[in-house]
Order: structure tokens, then C-alpha cells, then sequence
């Protein structure tokens, strides 16, 4: 646990050194002035020495945010507009073990450099850092990687949306801790980083502040394996297009799924191979195909060349003229089926369309039906109040188990229109590519007409007809060879994913004690909203307050607790979560850092009832007797000021302006006009 | 549900005989576009879409047919390919195809529509005013439905095909029977 000691800003200006220094106790304190003081500026510099401009919304290393006074001109108590040279912002922080580290930053000049003075006794050491880029990963210089092992925060990596590794970073964390003025307080960890992609940053940032480290590597344990999975269910996909060309090629009426989980598609593949599949679906054994395709070879090659030809046969020219035509008429007779078939496809696929307009429709009626939303109660007649019978309009209103019943009807309608979708599609590939088939045979039969046409003589006419038939036996050969081919090599793909899906298959997951730790965050966060006067938890009371698994998002019953209450009590809310956070951690020893700094709270409601309510929460218990370090910056009357410090409140009361002419730019100042210190 | 439907009363009768009746629900309840309530949604959000005050009517109106043509299309957004083709190739009648008379034929015989329109006039949401639907003396009773429909997600389907509608010429031709 750490608390901030002081924090300092410091610069030259042409009229000499200026500095402003703020010095802050342990516990809670209130820091009260006008708004003009530079109250902000010492907010923005204990986020500027973190380096925190990013959660700010600005790029590393950009000041902007700071008020011109230490960037451009400041006003000094004696001069107006004084141009200033260049400025620096620095904070102390005190470790539970009194171990000190003052973190000074320049705001004008090299910014990413962070200068380290590190207070151990008697002892000090300095170092520079740098902030940015590789903050994290530089063990010798990235100033973040020191901090974290400093505090004594373990470096935790999480996945990114697009699968690559990534720290989790001090400005991940800090929207829970620093609540800042601008956007801090309109929801729950308004500030967190969404640009760098990690998934569920939020619910890791409160799972490392309350110290669940356990729970945090089983959640991106379960990332990884998901985004793995993501990227073997795409492999899968394209692997099933493979082989479904293949066998939509060869005409075969067979699908190769790719569809469904990584568990589901593993048991499916690993059950039977391709070959077997097609055996079993489609009749197809390549093997015995080859076998026989070999031996039709033979015959014609022995036909060709040992068997003695008829010198009386004359059948050769018919014969092949009469395979032209077979073929021509099963080719016409297939492009008929295929234009019947494509209408019925595109007449299924339009049923398809319509049933899951119909299903999403009657989900909604029965919703209508169930909650009421968007429904008439009752419509009466404008003149004589009756209300209207629906029976003299002819016109019925169903039921909702009516309604249910109707999805179920259109679902089993659905599901059977997408297997006839699937058996049509299968059937239209096999038809295509049996008319692609047919094709090659009567280009290779008109070819073999055209030889033996311009042949003379019967024996020729023969010999020539045995010639092409052997060619074409030849080129069949060769494309189950390639077919072959390609199976094996698919075989061979599918294997290998089979093996990397199961070396991903997910481990058992041990227990942690993230339900213990969420609980605890849980009762606390009941406690800070009752105490902050939250209206929703006041009237209705914690007891319901819960999160959903996983998350911690607050919800009481069965709504989210953001969305209830009146219009002042989303930034309760957020008090709340971060103050209960805080509490959480240091009962369960997490890694919260131990301070919690809520800049201008009151300037959200600014109305009597709300100040009031949180000045009673401040001089309540519980927030009298945190552990954790909370600042508070705001603006209290006198009359406020006095009444917590009646109740026992540091408040530090503050007049003027934050910086000032530093004591030896004063001294010399006086030195040159006496006169005017004397006034 | 109520046994008034006839064949949960045949079954009723057989059941005391000896025969053993066996009633699949989901086939015996009629679709929820016959849906009192379905169709009142649909019909309050194409008025309020597609209805318009001109310097004839300050107050919105929209022709009878028009809206029966629109509540009939965005229950069935599996139209509007059709309806587009109808639209743009209104006055060639050779470039037309099945698909439009058929169109026609379903959206005028729709007659659960005009009993539904029976009954938001009777409650003076709506009233007819010669060929046009004008709001009633009641017209709070619909408004707000859309966006309360809008807002929780439903029938999103349903009110996109009326915001298409909104790109597509319908002409009184077009509404005409034949």
C-alpha cells in the first residue's frame, strides 16, 4: 500500500523560479479552494507524474491538458502574463514500509523522461526513466515496469481482440483509483483505455486491484484458448471448402462439415476419415476404382494390340457415332433436371428467408405478450367508454403459449427446410459436375468420331476406335490418380489440425478465490452506497445487490444499478464502486495502490441536497475510518469547512493561487523594490 | 388457451370415447400475423412513418390502400425485391413478372387488415376520411407504440422494410385493383 505524500509543480518563468506545493496526510482529507487556486493542476500532476495522459484522453507525452499557467503564461501575484520558460511536476509517495519515491516529470521539456529519487533512510539514489512506449517491457528504463515492481505489482499480460499479447498498464487501473473531473464521473471506469484492445480490460483492472491474480490468468487463460479456437474453427472452415470442392468436382454428394465448435468438428473428424466417408455416403472407393479402371486398360490394350480384328466388321463408325449421341442426349436431359432443381433451390432458400423473418417476429409478439411492452392493455370506445369486443370485429388475439407454440411450429419448419436446402445444394453439385463429366467424355467421343470418320476401311475404323477408347482409359486413369492425390494431401491437412485442436483443448480449471474476493467488493460497495446516499440502494436496500458471473457490473435485482436511481446517483455510483474497491482490497490484502483521489465531486450535482449528503458521508464512519489514503478536491464554504472539522475531517483550506514566486525569486525581488514589500 | 378451436373440441369429444387423441399445439395455432396486437404495431408505425400533412390536410394522412400495401410489405420484408422491380418498371407491363400480380392480389385481399383498421377507428385512434386514414379523435392510443418498439429492440425487421418503403415510388396505379 502506498500513499501520496506531496504533491509539487515548479517552474521558471522570465520573472524569476516559481513553485507551488501541496503536502498531504495519511487517511481522508478534503482539499478546498476556489476554483481558480489550482486544484485541477495539482490533480493533473499527480497524473502527469504517472503518466497517466493517456486515461486523460491525450497522446503520451502530450500536456495539453494542463492550464496554460504552466505552459504558456502565468499571472504572478505581481505581474500579469508572465511568459514562462519551462515548468515540472513532481510527487512523493510513501510505501506502508516508509520507503519514499519522488517522481518528478517536466511539463515543457522532455516529457517522456521521468526522474526518479528513491529514499531508502538516510540513503537516496537517482535514476531517470522513461514513459511511452515499451514503458512496460524495458526492464532497465521503462518507467512503468519500475513502478509496478516498486509497488509490488506482479506484470500481467492479457490478450488483445486481435489474438496478440498485451500488458496490463497503470492506466488500465487507474480509472478505478483517480476519478477525474471532466468524464470520470459519468459511469464506471468512464476513463479506461479502450484503444490498446485487450479484451475485458474492466473486469481484469478490478480483478488486479483486488488481487484475484489467480482468477485474472484463469480469465486470459480462457481468452487464449478462445482466440485459438477462433483461429482453428477458421482453418476448419476453410479445410471443409477443400474437400467439398473436391468432392463437388468429382460430383460426389457428400459434405464435409467445418460447421460447429472446436469440440464439435474434432469428434466429428476424428471419428471417420475421408475415405471412409465417402465409402459409406457416396459409394466411392478410389482404390477399386483405380483397380478396375486398370484393368478395363488392359483389355483395351490387349484389344489393340494381340486380339485379331474382324475385317468384316463394320460397326466401329456407328458405334461411336451412336456413344456421341447418348451422351448428347444425357447431357440435355441433365441441363433440364439442373434448371428444375435451381428453381426449387432458389424457392427454398426464399421459404428459409421468410421463416426466420417469421420466427424473429413471433419472438417479438411473444415477447409483446410476456412483458407487455409495446402492447394496448385495452382500448375502449371513445363515446360510450365500453371497452371493445374483439368478437364483433371478427379479429383474435392469441395467447402467449399460442404464440410459443407457433415458434416451435415455424422452428421444426425451419430446421427441415434447411436439411431440403442442404440435400438440393448436395444435389445440384453432383449434377454439375456429373454435366461437367459428361462434357470431357463426349469432347473426347466427338473426337474419336471425327478419327474414325476419316478413316478408310473397317479395319482402320476399328484400330482407331480401339486407339481412342485406350486414350480415353488412359486420361481417366490420370484424373483418379489426381483425385487420389488430393485426397491424401487433404487427409493429411485434416490430420494435422486434428492434432493441434487437441493440444488446445482446454485444461480443467483449478479454483481461485475471486467469489470470495467479488463478495467482499460486493458488501463493501452496499456500504459506500447507503453511506453516499445512493437513492436506489437506500430505498430498496443492498441486500439484492449482486454482479453477473465474470463481471462486476453492479446490479440490484435484475436491473443495472446505473440505471436506477435518480439523476445525481450514477456519480455516487461511481464514488462508490472506487472508495468499496479500495476497502475490498486492503481487507483481502489485494493490490489496490491504497489511494483513491476523487477530483470535484460536488460539481456533478451541485444542489444543496447532494453536497449535503456528501458532507454526512464524510463525517460518517466509514469514511473516517478507511485505511486507504482518499483526496478530495473541491470547493466547501466556510460554514462547510468548519462542520467537518467539527467532526474530525482534515481539510486542507487553501486561499490564493497554487504557485507563487519561489522563495529566492522573493528574496531577490525584494532586495530590487524595498518599497514594494514594505507595502 | 381457451378450447373454442374445433379440433381441441373434436379432441375433447374423442377423448371420451375410446380413442386416444393426440394434439400437436404448434399446428393447430394459427400464425401471429393473424395477431390482434402484432398488426396493431405494424399499422401505428406505418402511419406514423409514411403519413403526411400536405396543404390539403394539416393534419398527417396517408391513402387507406397505401397503408395496407405497407403493413402487408414489412410483415413479409421478403417482398420488397419485388415491390422495387413493380416500382421501377411500373409502366412497362411487359417487363413485369408473376411476382407483382401476385403481390396485388395478396395486399388487396387482405381482409384482416380492414378489420383491424374497424377496430382502431372504434377506438378513435385512427378513422378513414374518404379513401385517406386520418387520426381519430383518440390519436394518442398509437402514438408512441413505434417508439417503444424501436426502443426495446422489436420488430426491427418489420420497421426497416417501412423506412425502405420510404425510397420506393408507389403510384395510385400501383394500388389500384384490376
Amino acid at each position: 500500500m502506498i500513499r501520496i505524500a506531496y504533491v509539487r509543480v515548479s517552474g521558471k518563468s522570465e520573472r524569476g523560479d516559481f513553485e507551488g506545493r501541496l503536502d498531504f496526510g495519511p487517511g481522508l482529507q478534503v482539499i478546498t479552494a476556489r476554483n481558480s487556486f489550482g486544484k485541477s493542476l495539482a490533480a493533473e500532476s499527480i497524473a502527469w507524474c504517472l503518466g497517466l495522459e493517456v486515461m486523460l484522453g491525450r497522446k503520451e507525452s502530450d500536456p495539453s491538458f494542463f492550464p496554460e499557467a504552466v505552459l504558456e503564461e502565468l499571472d504572478l501575484p505581481d505581474a500579469k502574463n508572465v511568459k514562462v520558460i519551462s515548468s515540472e511536476a513532481e510527487i512523493g509517495l510513501i510505501r506502508h514500509d516508509g520507503e519514499e519515491l519522488r517522481i518528478a516529470r517536466s511539463i515543457t521539456h522532455d516529457r517522456n523522461k521521468i526522474r526518479i529519487e528513491r529514499i531508502v533512510g538516510e540513503q537516496k539514489s537517482t535514476l531517470t526513466l522513461l514513459t511511452g512506449y515499451g514503458t512496460m517491457v524495458d526492464e532497465a528504463t521503462g518507467f512503468q515496469r519500475f513502478l509496478f515492481e516498486w509497488v509490488g505489482w506482479p506484470v500481467k499480460r492479457t490478450t488483445t481482440f486481435e489474438g496478440s499479447d498485451a500488458f496490463v498498464y497503470l492506466e488500465n487501473l487507474a480509472p478505478l483509483f483517480f476519478i477525474e473531473q471532466e468524464e470520470g464521473w459519468t459511469e464506471l471506469q468512464a476513463r479506461q483505455i479502450s484503444r490498446y484492445g485487450q479484451q475485458q480490460i474492466r473486469e481484469i483492472a478490478v480483478e488486479f486491484l483486488l488481487g484475484a491474480t489467480a482468477a485474472l490468468d484463469q480469465r486470459v487463460s480462457r481468452q487464449r484458448t478462445a482466440t485459438r479456437e477462433g483461429s482453428l474453427r477458421a482453418s476448419a472452415r476453410v479445410l471443409a471448402e477443400r474437400a467439398n470442392q473436391v468432392f463437388h468436382r468429382q460430383g460426389w454428394a457428400v459434405e464435409w462439415s467445418g460447421n460447429g465448435s472446436v469440440k464439435e468438428i474434432l469428434s466429428r473428424w476424428s471419428s471417420h476419415s475421408i475415405k471412409e466417408i465417402l465409402l459409406q455416403n457416396a459409394e466411392v472407393d478410389m482404390p477399386k476404382s483405380l483397380a478396375a479402371a486398370r484393368e478395363r486398360l488392359a483389355v483395351l490394350r490387349d484389344k489393340l494390340t494381340h486380339q485379331p480384328i474382324d475385317a468384316s466388321n463394320v460397326s466401329a463408325a456407328p458405334s461411336a457415332s451412336q456413344i456421341v449421341i447418348d451422351l448428347k442426349q444425357k447431357r440435355h436431359r441433365m441441363n433440364s433436371d439442373l434448371r428444375t432443381l435451381r428453381v426449387r433451390f432458389s424457392d427454398t432458400q426464399h421459404t428459409l428467408q421468410s421463416l426466420d423473418h417469421r420466427i424473429r417476429s413471433a419472438t417479438d409478439v411473444f415477447r409483446l405478450k410476456t412483458t407487455g411492452v409495446g402492447r394496448l392493455t385495452h382500448l375502449e370506445c371513445p363515446t360510450c367508454h365500453r371497452e371493445l369486443d374483439l368478437e364483433q370485429f371478427h379479429l383474435t388475439e392469441q395467447t402467449a403459449p399460442d404464440v410459443e407454440a407457433h415458434i416451435e411450429g415455424l422452428k421444426r419448419d425451419r430446421t427441415l427446410t434447411k436439411q431440403t436446402l442442404v440435400g438440393l445444394s448436395a444435389t445440384l453439385r453432383a449434377i454439375e459436375a456429373e454435366i461437367t463429366r459428361t462434357d470431357t467424355e463426349l469432347r473426347n467421343a466427338q473426337r474419336a468420331l471425327e478419327d474414325v470418320d476419316a478413316t478408310v476401311g473397317p479395319v482402320r475404323e476399328q484400330i482407331v476406335k480401339a486407339a481412342a477408347d485406350l486414350a480415353t482409359q488412359e486420361r481417366l486413369i490420370d484424373r483418379l490418380h489426381a483425385t487420389q492425390a488430393d485426397l491424401e494431401e487433404l487427409q493429411g491437412a485434416i490430420d494435422n489440425w486434428i492434432s493441434e485442436a487437441r493440444a488446445t483443448q482446454i485444461d480443467v480449471e483449478s479454483a481461485t478465490d475471486i467469489e470470495q474476493r467479488a463478495s467482499a467488493f460486493r458488501h463493501a460497495l452496499g456500504q459506500y452506497l447507503v453511506a453516499l446516499g445512493h437513492s436506489a440502494a437506500v430505498a430498496r436496500g443492498v441486500a439484492a445487490l449482486r454482479f453477473e458471473s465474470g463481471q462486476y457490473e453492479p446490479y440490484l435485482d435484475l436491473r443495472r444499478l446505473r440505471a436506477l436511481g435518480s439523476g445525481s446517483d450514477p456519480a455516487r455510483l461511481v464514488a462508490a464502486y472506487s472508495l468499496a474497491l479500495a476497502a475490498a482490497s486492503d481487507e483481502l490484502d489485494g493490490l489496490h495502490p491504497g489511494f483513491v483521489i476523487l477530483d470535484e465531486p460536488l460539481q456533478q450535482n451541485p444542489d444543496t441536497h447532494h453536497i449535503d449528503l456528501f458532507l454526512n458521508f464524510l463525517s460518517g464512519k466509514i469514511a473516517k475510518d478507511a485505511k486507504f489514503q482518499t483526496l478530495i478536491f473541491t470547493f466547501l464554504t466556510e460554514p462547510q469547512i468548519a462542520a467537518l472539522r467539527v467532526n474530525g475531517i482534515n481539510v486542507l483550506a487553501l486561499e490564493g493561487h497554487l504557485l507563487a514566486p519561489a522563495p529566492a525569486t522573493q528574496k531577490e525581488a525584494q532586495k530590487e523594490s524595498p518599497d514594494a514589500t514594505n507595502a | 388457451m381457451a378450447t373454442t378451436s374445433p379440433i381441441a373440441r373434436l379432441a375433447a369429444l374423442l377423448a371420451t370415447s375410446n380413442a386416444e387423441p393426440e394434439i400437436t399445439a404448434e399446428r393447430l395455432v394459427p400464425s401471429t400475423l393473424y395477431d390482434l396486437d402484432y398488426r396493431v404495431v405494424i399499422v401505428a408505425a406505418a402511419f406514423q412513418m409514411h403519413a403526411v400533412a400536405d396543404r390539403f390536410s394539416p393534419r398527417p394522412r396517408i391513402q387507406n390502400t397505401r397503408l395496407k400495401l405497407l403493413q402487408f410489405v414489412a410483415m413479409r420484408p421478403w417482398l420488397l425485391p419485388t415491390i422495387r422491380h413493380w416500382s421501377a418498371n411500373r409502366g412497362d407491363s411487359l417487363r413485369l413478372i408473376d411476382g407483382e400480380e401476385g403481390l396485388r392480389k395478396g395486399f388487396m385481399t387482405d381482409t384482416m387488415h380492414d378489420k383491424v383498421m374497424q377496430f382502431i377507428a372504434a377506438s378513435g385512434a385512427l378513422r378513414r376520411e374518404e379513401v385517406y386514414v386520418v387520426p381519430g379523435i383518440k390519436p394518442d392510443v398509437l402514438q408512441g407504440l413505434r417508439s417503444v418498439a424501436e426502443s426495446n429492440s422489436l420488430f426491427r425487421s418489420e420497421i426497416a422494410a417501412l423506412s425502405e418503403m420510404l425510397s420506393i415510388t408507389v403510384t395510385n396505379d400501383m394500388l389500384e385493383g384490376w
